[in-house]
């Protein structure tokens, strides 16, 4: 009896074990996706959409931390002008909102005239003074890099009109500050008695009607939207639906159970080893099931730590490294394939992207010439530390680098940090050799990347991975002086990266977004990227 | 005993006092900052610096300590969230019940399931019931409580459709990260009870009490239950506070705005006011949840109320005395 009793207990054991070691492999490959469920239509016919987010919302304030999840939560907010078509649209080709008129007095000075019908949803005004006053406030947070390095000061002209003056020049630098500022009340915002922390009054397509700090935001339709009197009202200012509920699911298996059980019509985000349960082979949305897939602006890259301190100091072996990384099968591995393979140390969104690069070798798998490189090399089996945040993309990623290097006798061990630990130790010269990075574009122009790992003077070592070398800096210049960038000086700046082996561009990525079809017909991303819930169709 | 909680009451402070003083010091130790969680990977070492002295985090440990302690036990306030840019006391405040909800519903799904097993375990031993129970027990010990949650969802949510997945709402909501995390507590309570029970079944004063001709029932119920009960209820604190602290995988699971949650974005993010606020409102409701332990042994066991009574009139003898 016993002993039946103890076999019963191991059978119940491993039982438990092999059921939480469930294969990988979409449930597309083995079972048909279970059927969306079908939303009935309430009552009195008003429309709700419900959006999962796989972010916690942060600082949702006018002037608050720029993070992940804030971005899609604040489009209630009006702001001056809005990029459209892609993130390098010049200012001529924004969508003007607020701004009525914008005039260009000189290289550093723009004059903007607002509407003089602008209300939030407690019928404040907002005028000139309020949209100098918020410019100041983003200022004196020092929270948004861009800003606080280029904008000078914001001043009031007259009741609807402020000048901007800009402290330096940059690629898409006042189409950013235009945009990047969410316009308020200063009287409400004063009233609120905590920043608009919790409860913002807006002044755009909707307003927020209830928050729960890491949980949901409520949002329903602004009934008296300023911009319906002006008319041409942009796509995404579009008032679809009557409540919109944004929910906070950080976990991703909720967020695919969220989906299918009807508890969300949108999923934002769906990890690729889900997405079997919402597309078929051909990589088609299932019966019920609508799909958008995007660009990842961001792209992954390595950055070779070049001080002298490291062994990959050595051009020769930074050679040999990158001709023995398998970029594609990182792709596979890290991202299952839902990305591309990059030539060029920029994404393809990127207003300057050069697509000359496309069809030219980049470093590519080659272990004969890697083990040439190496020899070349003064490498003596040092182990080289492979640093990345911690991630599951990431991992893989680091895994598949770990195990390339070890196949032309390159020792390498893998060190992974927690966010803060992580943008902390990649300003230190000791902790790393190969870190595993991502880079993104707040202007839409490849000259951001740039800035952030190459600009002059911005760190104590050189660069982003303590290089001093004075071609690469005038190179930089060139390529990045709105006067002078071009495609010649950008091809310039680009080749020299890969002569020197400094940085390793390896994948940019999709997402998927999934909507329930029964709910939602069309979902709506400004420039490719910018989640719009209001301006989703509905389904009929 | 009113004096003896007054007297708890305020060792409270100066253990508060150290646990505020020790998580400030860890929070500021510990290696990455707040500037650069802030700006991003996008921002460069100058901009940082500059952040930081902007904000005062380049300011001498002690003099941010002595801001910190004069904030918290002068004035009352944790701060205002890096994050979130709210103010903490009310951010505690707000998730706090649902942390509590979560936390109370746990224990009473250990009690409620785990004693009724634990006692037919002890009164069946060696039997299959026994068995089943020990085996039910090793299970609910091993299998981790966000595993087990999922597994529920999958059951409930999306199989049968009887529970929401996650998120928040009525008390619908909180069955299932209940049931997940209570598993665990199931386990301990039936491993406890057995045992506990056990040990007062071979007791003398139960077999007198049988030897008096009282039911078995009765036996059970006045002398072998309150006695076991005692160290069920030593337990408790400990295991609140347990459960205050294992609600950190569970809420984030579960997409449940409580203070574990809270503290798992705050720690990523280097968010130190949310962090230390949090840490030490646990460290407040931990003491406060001991001392009521402490108190209700004195009405399950008459003995410890007896022990607090002669104390106090030996006290009051000898101040008569002189």
């Amino acid at each position: 009896m016993k002993k039946l009793i103890a076999l019963l207990m191991v059978a119940v054991m491993a039982l438990g074990m092999f059921s939480a070691c469930g294969s990988t492999s979409s449930p597309a490959e083995t079972e048909a996706p279970a059927a969306a469920p079908v939303k009935e239509v309430a009552a009195d016919g008003s429309k709700e959409l419900v959006v999962g987010l796989q972010y916690d919302f942060g600082d949702i304030s006018p002037f608050g931390i720029v993070s992940s999840g804030r971005s899609y939560v604040t489009w209630m907010y009006t702001r001056l002008a809005v990029p459209q078509v892609t993130a390098g649209d010049s200012w001529e080709d924004m969508y003007w909102d607020a701004a009525k008129n914008i005039t260009k007095v000189d290289d550093y000075t723009y004059q903007v005239e607002i509407y003089d019908c602008i209300y939030d949803t407690e019928g404040n005004n907002i005028t000139a003074e309020d949209v100098a006053w918020c410019y100041e406030m983003q200022l004196g947070k020092a929270n948004d890099e861009t800003i606080t390095n280029y904008l000078e000061s914001c001043t009031v002209l007259d009741d609807h009109t402020v000048e901007f003056k800009l402290s330096g020049l940059g690629l898409n630098t006042i189409e950013y500050i235009l945009y990047q500022v969410c316009l308020v009340s200063k009287s409400a915002y004063e009233a609120s008695g905590n920043d608009m922390a919790t409860m913002p009054v807006s002044s755009g397509p909707y307003k927020i009607t209830s928050f729960t700090s890491g949980s949901e935001i409520v949002y329903e339709k602004n009934e008296n939207y300023w911009r319906n009197s002006v008319g041409n009202v942009a796509d995404f200012l579009a008032q679809n639906w009557d409540k919109i509920t944004i929910k906070c699911i950080t976990e991703s298996s909720q967020m695919t159970i969220a989906l299918q059980d009807g508890t969300i019509d949108t999923a934002l985000f769906v990890n690729n080893a889900d997405l079997g349960n919402f597309l078929d082979e051909n990589n088609e949305a299932v019966e019920g099931y609508t799909y958008y897939s995007l660009v990842n602006s961001a792209f992954t890259c390595l950055l070779y730590n070049c001080d002298l301190q490291s062994p990959m100091s050595d051009v020769n072996l930074r050679q040999a490294v990158s001709y023995a990384i398998d970029a594609a099968s990182i792709v596979k591995a890290a991202i299952d394939g839902k990305g591309g393979v990059l030539n060029q140390f920029s994404n393809p969104q990127y207003g300057d992207y050069q697509e000359i690069y496309d069809e030219m070798d980049y470093f590519g798998l080659n272990l004969d010439t890697a083990k040439e490189w190496l020899d070349k090399s003064g490498y003596n089996g040092e182990t080289l530390v492979i640093a990345y945040e911690t991630n599951e993309a990431k991992q893989k990623m680091a895994q598949v680098i770990n195990a390339c290097l070890t196949q032309i006798g390159v020792n390498s061990e893998i060190v992974a940090y927690d966010t803060a630990l992580f943008n902390t130790y990649k300003y230190d010269p000791a902790q790393w050799d190969i870190l595993i990075d991502q880079k993104g574009s707040a202007t839409g122009f490849v000259t951001f990347p740039y800035q952030l790992c190459f600009a002059p003077g911005a760190f104590e070592l050189g660069t982003a991975n303590f290089i001093q070398d004075e071609k690469l800096v005038e190179l930089y210049n060139l390529a990045c002086d709105p006067t002078t960038h071009s495609d010649e000086t950008i091809q310039d700046f680009e080749n020299y990266l890969r002569e020197n082996a400094y940085v390793y561009a390896l994948y940019y990525t999709y997402n998927y977004a999934i909507s329930n079809s029964s709910v939602v017909s069309d979902m709506y991303f400004r420039v490719g990227a910018n989640y719009y819930p209001n301006a989703s169709v509905p389904a009929v | 005993m009113g004096r003896y909680i007054a007297k708890r009451l305020l060792w409270m402070i100066p253990i508060i006092l150290a646990v505020t003083i020790l998580i400030f010091s860890l929070m500021y130790f510990v290696p990455g900052d707040y500037a650069s969680i802030v700006l991003g990977s996008n921002a460069t070492q100058q901009q940082l610096e500059e952040f930081r002295e902007l904000n005062g985090l380049n300011d001498p440990y002690i003099v941010q300590l002595g801001e910190y302690l004069y904030d918290v036990f002068i004035k009352f306030d944790f701060g205002q969230s890096y994050i979130y840019s709210t103010n903490v006391t009310a951010d505690i405040l707000e998730r706090a019940p649902r942390t509590f909800i979560l936390a109370f519903g746990t224990i009473l799904v250990g009690f409620l399931f785990g004693i009724p097993l634990g006692i037919a375990a002890a009164l069946n031993r060696n039997s299959w019931m026994d068995r089943i129970a020990m085996g039910v027990s090793m299970i609910g010990t091993a299998m981790p409580s966000f595993w087990a949650g999922l597994l529920l969802v999958l059951l409930f949510a999306v199989k049968l459709h009887w529970l929401p997945s996650q998120g928040m709402g009525g008390p619908e909501y909180y069955i299932l990260p209940c049931l997940g995390m209570g598993l665990a507590g199931i386990s301990g309570q039936c491993r406890q009870m057995r045992s506990s029970l056990l040990e007062v079944i071979n007791a003398d004063f139960v077999t007198t009490a049988r030897s008096k001709g009282i039911s078995e029932k009765r036996v059970l119920l006045k002398h072998e239950l309150p006695n076991a009960m005692i160290p069920i209820i030593t337990g408790l604190g400990g295991t609140f506070g347990m459960m205050l602290g294992g609600t950190l995988v569970i809420e984030n699971v579960f997409s449940i705005p409580g203070i574990g949650a809270y503290m798992v974005k705050a720690i990523g993010n280097r968010d130190y006011p949310a962090v230390q606020g949090s840490v030490i409102f646990l460290a407040i409701i931990f003491a406060l949840g001991m001392l009521l332990v402490d108190l209700c042994y004195a009405f399950i066991d008459p003995r410890i109320k007896a022990q607090y009574e002669a104390s106090s009139k030996k006290k009051k003898k000898v101040n008569a005395d002189g």
